[in-house]
This record gives C-alpha cells, structure tokens and sequence, in this order.
C-alpha cells in the first residue's frame, strides 16, 4: 500500500469505494484507502486549467450585517429547520450560528470559503500598488472636500427639495387610495353574483 | 562579535512567528474581539490601507476588561502579513495620515534592528503633529509625534506591550554601527554662526576703522560726560 518514492511528511489517505458483484449476484462496495501527495494536490489549486484551482482569499467589502438584526421582530420555530430558528443562517452551508461571534468564526472558516472558490492564501503586494492605493485615497478626499466646500446649499434651494418630496408622498398615497377603492368595488360585485347564484340553486334545489 | 550573531539570530527566528512579539494575554484578548474578525479577515497590504485611514487614536487597550483597539488589531495584522520592508518606509513617508506612519513607528520598533531602527524613527523628532492617543483606563490625552517616538525607542514598556530591548544610542555610536544624529535645526545653526561670524568681523574692521578716525580726529570728548548724560535719563524715566 505504501509507495515509498513519496516521503511520509507529504502522504495523505483518502477512501476510495470499489463497487463488485459476489459469488451468488450479491452487489458489494469495499472502502479501499489509497494514499496520494498533498503538495500535488496543493498545486492543483494555484494551476489555473485544474479543475480543483481556487483564487486567492479576499477581504470582504460589504458589511456582515449584524446590527442590520437589532430591533426587529420575527417568528421563530424551537424544532424544525435550521432556517426558521432564531440566530444567523448560512445558507451555502447550512449551518446555524447563534452568537455574532461563532457566527463571524463561520464565515471565515475554511470550508465556507472553499464553497466560495476561495484557498486560505492572499496575494502579495508589491510597493508600486501600495503607493497607488495612498494616492487614490489622497485624491478622493481632496475631491470630497471640493465638492463640500463649492455647494453651499442656499435656504430657497432646499424648500424646494422639501417641498417636491412631499408632493410626491401625496401622489402616491393618493395612488394607494385610488387603487383600494376600485378593489373594493369589484370584490363587492363578485360576492353579490356570487350570493344570487346560491340563491337560484337553493330554489332549483326545492 | 558574539553580540552580533545573537542579536540577527533572534530576529531571523521572529521572521516565522512575529506574532509572538506582542504578549499572549493580549494577543488571545485580539483574537476574540469583533473588529479582528469582522474587519481583518483577508485584508492585504493595499487593502489595510483602507481601515488605517479611518483610525482616530492611538493606543492598545482600554477598560478594565482590557477591550482592543483598531489600531492594536491592524499592528497585529501587519505582524501577520509581514510585508516588505519598502511598503512599511512607504507607509512612514505617508504625510497626509499621520495614524499610518504611527503604525509604521511601532511596526519598526517591534521588528527591526537598532541599527536601522534609529535613523528611521529619529526622522520624527522633528514633526509636531498632535495624535489622539486612548491610555489604559480609556481617558484620552494629546501627544506629538515627537513625543511618540521619542518614548518609542528609549522606554522598555508603551501602553502594557513590553518592546525588545535596544542598546543605547552612545554605545552603538561608539562601536561604530551608527552615526552620530543630525538635527533639522543644524544648518541654521551653521547658517547663524557664520552670520555672527561675519557680524564681528565686521564689528572689528569698523572699530579698527573708527579708532584711527579717532586718532586722526580730536579727543576733546570725555567719557564721563556720556555716562552723566545716560543717567539723568534713567531717572527721569522712573519718576513718569
């Protein structure tokens, strides 16, 4: 079972099933295990034809979303789906946390990554895109500041503003209102065809 | 000689696990706490970029529970990724945040040798720029840069991290490792010496000059005169 051209630091086991037919037609599966290189499988990862290549691991950039939870009401289940209990849901994982903290320890797991394609590695950085990066932040605060300093909004200005915003919430409470009159009247009429038919079976009926 | 060998021995074994530079009470108390996980996984140099602009202190830990702060977690991350040398002297150069280059500071403190650790930190002496800084019990304070570094490199102990121990500054001088420190303020020192130079030398060549005026002119004024004249206004300025 051992090959020997592989040193002992690099070997991994994996179980393979073999599937065979008995004596007597008896369907079997043996779980043999078969013994492979780690380093090779490792740079399967970083060979980008391979099927098994994953990129490299990067930051998030949007918010997790903990405080998004705070003062909201929801039904919650005591036994069922994982789905429908109280805490964070993974959904690629189907796992469950019920702490912020477990809960931010699953998302960097290693195995949620890897369902995102993602090995646990970052990219070096050379100098040049480090000095890329100040200038940027640089330029976009200087660009801020301009735009803070050149408009001053004037008093009239934001009347205005106010003034289309709330002529627009009326617009569409209006819509609103238009709209639950007209089906309110057509329910009405159903119900009262409907009620004439009974009727008229109920006679027929005698 | 021997010194030498040690000294580059232990920091070629922290090149593997730098991490263990800063204590393990504090280091447990980073791992646990939310900004570490949330906002430091995965982040690169460019990217740590990013979050070191947003800092507003400086400090370590705060509370009685001893809670981190950002800018102990990105120190920790630096230590992690352990970047190269030229991306820690470009985030030193950084001028418009000066957090950056505070990060940069302690960051050189930690890892580098005395040797080169002097010169870069010794730049700062000369910069005035107030930083907010967040003390153990969670006051804050207002320190300068100047006083940042300087408390850097010649105290054992800053905000509970125990820093490696350097040599002072007048035996490496005096082995010859380092040359000795040139202030801002020396050209202008020159600059003045060579102005008051001129200054007497000309003070010299006008009394030379005056002194033979003299002897050619007449003698006839008397000192004393002078000094009754002087006096008489003196007291008249007293009276008023």
């Amino acid at each position: 079972m051992t090959d020997q051209n592989i040193p002992i630091y690099r070997r991994g086991v994996e179980e393979v099933v073999k599937k065979s037919v008995d004596e007597y037609g008896k369907q079997k599966w043996d779980i043999e295990h078969k013994i492979f290189d780690k380093q090779e499988r490792e740079d399967e990862e970083y060979d980008k034809n391979n099927p098994r290549y994953t990129k490299s691991l990067q930051a998030r950039t949007d918010s997790v979303g903990i405080d998004e939870q705070i003062g909201r009401k929801r039904n919650v289940v005591k036994e069922g789906l994982k789905k429908d209990q109280s805490g964070f849901y993974c959904e690629l994982c189907d796992e469950l946390a019920t702490d912020s903290l477990s809960w931010l320890d699953h998302l960097n797991s290693i195995m949620h990554n890897r369902l995102l394609g993602m090995n646990m590695k970052v990219d070096k950085v050379t100098v040049l895109d480090v000095k890329e990066k100040l200038q940027q932040i640089k330029e976009s605060t200087t660009k801020t500041q301009v735009q803070a300093q050149e408009k001053p909004k004037s008093i009239d200005e934001i009347r205005k503003q106010l003034e289309e915003q709330l002529q627009k919430k009326k617009e569409k409470k209006q819509k609103k209102q238009s709209n639950k009159l007209q089906n309110a009247l057509t329910k009405n009429d159903e119900q009262e065809i409907d009620e004439d038919d009974l009727k008229l079976k109920q006679f027929l009926k005698k | 000689m021997d010194d030498d060998e040690q000294q580059e021995k232990q920091h070629l074994a922290n090149d593997g696990r730098q991490m263990t530079l800063i204590d393990q009470i504090i280091r447990n108390k980073v791992f646990n706490c939310r900004y570490w996980k949330e906002d430091c996984f995965g982040l690169t140099a460019v990217t740590l970029v990013d979050k070191a602009c947003k800092l507003d202190c400086v400090g370590v830990t705060y509370s009685g529970t001893g809670k981190p702060l950002p800018f102990l977690c990105l120190l920790m991350k630096l230590l992690q990724i352990n970047p190269e040398k030229e991306i820690i002297i470009e985030f030193l150069k950084s001028k418009d945040y000066k957090y950056i280059s505070a990060l940069a500071m302690f960051y050189i403190r930690l890892t580098s040798k005395p040797k080169e650790a002097y010169p870069a930190i010794e730049q700062f002496y000369a910069d005035f720029r107030k930083i907010r800084i967040r003390n153990l019990d969670g006051t804050f304070a207002i320190w300068h840069m100047d006083e940042l570094a300087e408390k850097l490199l010649n105290e054992e102990n800053i905000f509970g991290i125990s820093l490696p121990r350097y040599q002072k500054r007048w035996i490496l001088e005096e082995q010859g490792q380092l040359e000795p420190r040139k202030s801002v303020l020396e050209e202008e020192l020159q600059n003045q010496e060579s102005v008051v130079q001129q200054k007497e030398q000309e003070q010299e060549q006008g009394q030379v000059q005056k002194e033979e005026k003299e002897q050619i002119k007449s003698r006839s004024r008397s000192r004393s005169h002078k000094k009754h004249k002087k006096n008489n206004k003196h007291h008249s300025h007293h009276r008023k």
